[in-house]
């Protein structure tokens, strides 16, 4: 697939459908592209020899979109910031970039106006792309030469959220993407022409590249709600009702907070053809009520890290699997690549057309993470894997989530998939309490059914006597916490560091 | 002194029942493992400047919290 090309087809065939809104605006398939082809043009002349990738700053204007087209089209990659990203961080991505051209594609930017040297503020923006602008590119006068992003150029860099020291940037390139997309219209086995995709994810995060590339590829419209609106239940849900959402891309933590409404059911979102989730573990517990809830909406689980280009696997979740009590599969893995297991450590090896050429300016580390295998580019996700006898991937949990408590081995994954499976326990995490930098007890975070769990003695009994029953009693957490919600990330993941830190 | 013997004993059962029901028996509610109890014992060592063997004190003795707390007050005075 020509995503590009995609995109400039729909602006002819299609130009009035809205391709993009949010409660900051919305934007058509031929404003999209004509607005972008003036920025572009701005942006070649402005930076001519200077091919370093794009910021995009923003949250979800209209214009954040405008901004990711018009550098790959004016041959730059864009790296797109979210406003949730703290200005610290924003700092590190800039100096790591060097001296990189900022956009600001909000109107609510807390920058510090001295950042780096070139900036453009929304004003300007706004400006730029304006109609009223003579514009070469769309006319045959031509006076700007522009070379888009093609092949192994660069096309998008998410910078992940690393643990430690400096985020790393993950390169996609255009090739990548296009390999991808190949696929992703297949999901559910067939992504259906022109509907409405919800948009959770901040731009910052891949997940969000399934919603809006998805829609883009397939003349859809993306729905992408703000912040504010992810943080006020009925809110969201009367906007997601009324925008008419076919296909919900989030993670899988954040249909948990909206089932907390109880009004969060088929009848509200009766257009819903099917969940598309990433980014995180799906529960049994999810899925069921995700499936009760919405009986005609498919449950669709992928799998795949930033540096794999969003996910690589897809499996429907049936009622069955999901009321089976045993962990959900993350599939089978898409056309153009494979995966291999580390012999020695289970670890998931992604091989294949969508796996990035390696991070940003950091050799070392791409060298750690990324091979060559026969010829195709290979990355090692950290994750731990298992095929079954039908050839569906199972992701077990995180390498690195392995903890040592008292000599013994312990994954952290594994103790909670069993918290799950004890009657009245929803959700529940197990984070680890150091001592003098060495693990010393566990903390569960559990959130329950009230009819079937006391917040007192009684209940965090009745959970450890259940999880003795389940496993060795060096894995049981000796501090069992209640709480009514788990902490979030600004991506919509759940919040491991803050837990640690309740521990 | 009560409060912090007590406090050692929730940090090592990691349950706040020990103080809101101190007559609890630790060893049979699974609050307590073998290693626990050795780790307690070591705490109060270095909390008050004791010598606390496991040798020389039965688990009965040391079943309830308010067992410990007579056993340690009696060492400590």
């Amino acid at each position: 697939m020509d995503i590009l090309a995609r995109i400039e087809d729909y602006a002819k065939t299609q130009g009035d459908k809205v391709a993009f809104s949010s409660r900051d605006g919305e934007i058509t398939y031929l404003e999209l592209w004509e607005k972008s082809a003036r920025m572009a043009e701005t942006i070649e002349c402005r930076m001519q020899d200077n091919r370093e990738p794009v910021v995009v700053y923003g949250h979800k204007d209209p214009m954040m979109i405008v901004c990711f087209l018009a550098c790959v089209r004016s041959g730059r990659a864009y790296c797109p910031v979210d406003v949730s990203v703290p200005n610290e961080r924003v700092e590190q991505i800039v100096g790591t970039i060097g001296d990189p051209l900022v956009l600001i594609a909000t109107e609510r930017c807390s920058l510090d106006a001295n950042l780096c040297e070139q900036m453009l503020s929304y004003e300007e923006l706004k400006e730029i792309t304006s109609s009223a602008r003579e514009c070469s590119v769309s006319s045959d006068a031509g006076k700007v030469e522009l070379g888009k992003c093609t092949g192994e150029d660069v096309h998008y860099i998410i910078f992940t959220s690393g643990t430690t020291g400096r985020p790393k940037g993950v390169q996609i390139t255009t090739e990548n993407l296009n390999n991808y997309l190949e696929w992703a219209v297949t999901l559910d086995g067939g992504i259906e022409e022109g509907a409405n995709f919800l948009n959770q994810a901040p731009y910052s995060f891949d997940l969000s590249v399934m919603d809006l590339y998805l829609s883009l590829a397939t003349g859809g419209r993306v729905v992408a709600a703000d912040k504010e609106l992810q943080q006020n239940n009925s809110k969201l849900l009367e906007y997601t009702s009324g925008q008419r959402i076919n296909y919900w891309v989030s993670t899988p933590s954040f249909a948990d907070l909206c089932l907390a409404d109880a009004n969060f059911n088929g009848e509200k979102l009766a257009e819903l053809k099917a969940w598309l989730f990433c980014g995180e573990v799906l529960t049994n517990q999810t899925a069921q009520e995700l499936l009760e809830r919405f009986p005609k909406a498919n449950l669709i689980n992928t799998y795949g890290p930033t540096e794999s280009t969003v996910c690589v696997t897809e499996v429907r979740i049936s009622k069955s699997m999901a009321e089976s009590g045993s962990p959900l599969p993350v599939g089978k893995v898409k056309p153009g690549s494979s995966v291999a297991l580390d012999p020695d450590t289970s670890e998931i090896i992604i091989i294949g057309d969508t796996v990035s050429p390696g991070y940003y300016k950091l050799p070392e580390q791409t060298a750690k993470a990324f091979y060559q295998r026969e010829g195709i580019r290979a990355y090692r996700t950290g994750d731990k894997g298992h095929f079954d006898e039908n050839g569906l991937l199972y992701c077990d949990g995180r390498i690195d989530n392995q903890i040592k408590l008292h000599g013994y081995r312990i994954e952290l994954e594994d103790i909670e998939a069993n918290l799950m499976k004890i009657d009245g326990v929803q959700r529940a995490a197990v984070v680890p309490r150091f001592k003098d930098g060495k693990a010393e007890s566990l903390t569960a975070f559990v959130i329950r059914d009230r009819e079937l769990i006391s917040d007192d003695y009684e209940g965090r009994k009745c959970i450890r006597l259940a999880l003795r029953t389940s496993m060795p009693s060096y894995m049981v957490p000796k501090r069992i916490v209640m709480v009514e919600e788990l902490p979030m990330t600004n991506n919509g993941k759940l919040d491991r560091k803050r837990l640690k830190e309740m521990a | 002194m009560k409060d912090r013997i007590l406090d050692i004993i929730e940090e090592i059962c990691g349950d706040e029942i020990v103080r809101e029901n101190p007559d609890i028996n630790l060893v049979d509610e699974g609050l307590i493992d073998s290693l626990d109890y050795i780790s307690m014992l070591i705490e109060f060592e270095s909390a008050f400047g004791l010598h606390m063997s496991p040798s020389d004190l039965t688990r009965e003795e040391m079943a309830t919290p308010n067992r410990i707390i007579k056993v340690v007050d009696s060492r400590i005075a």
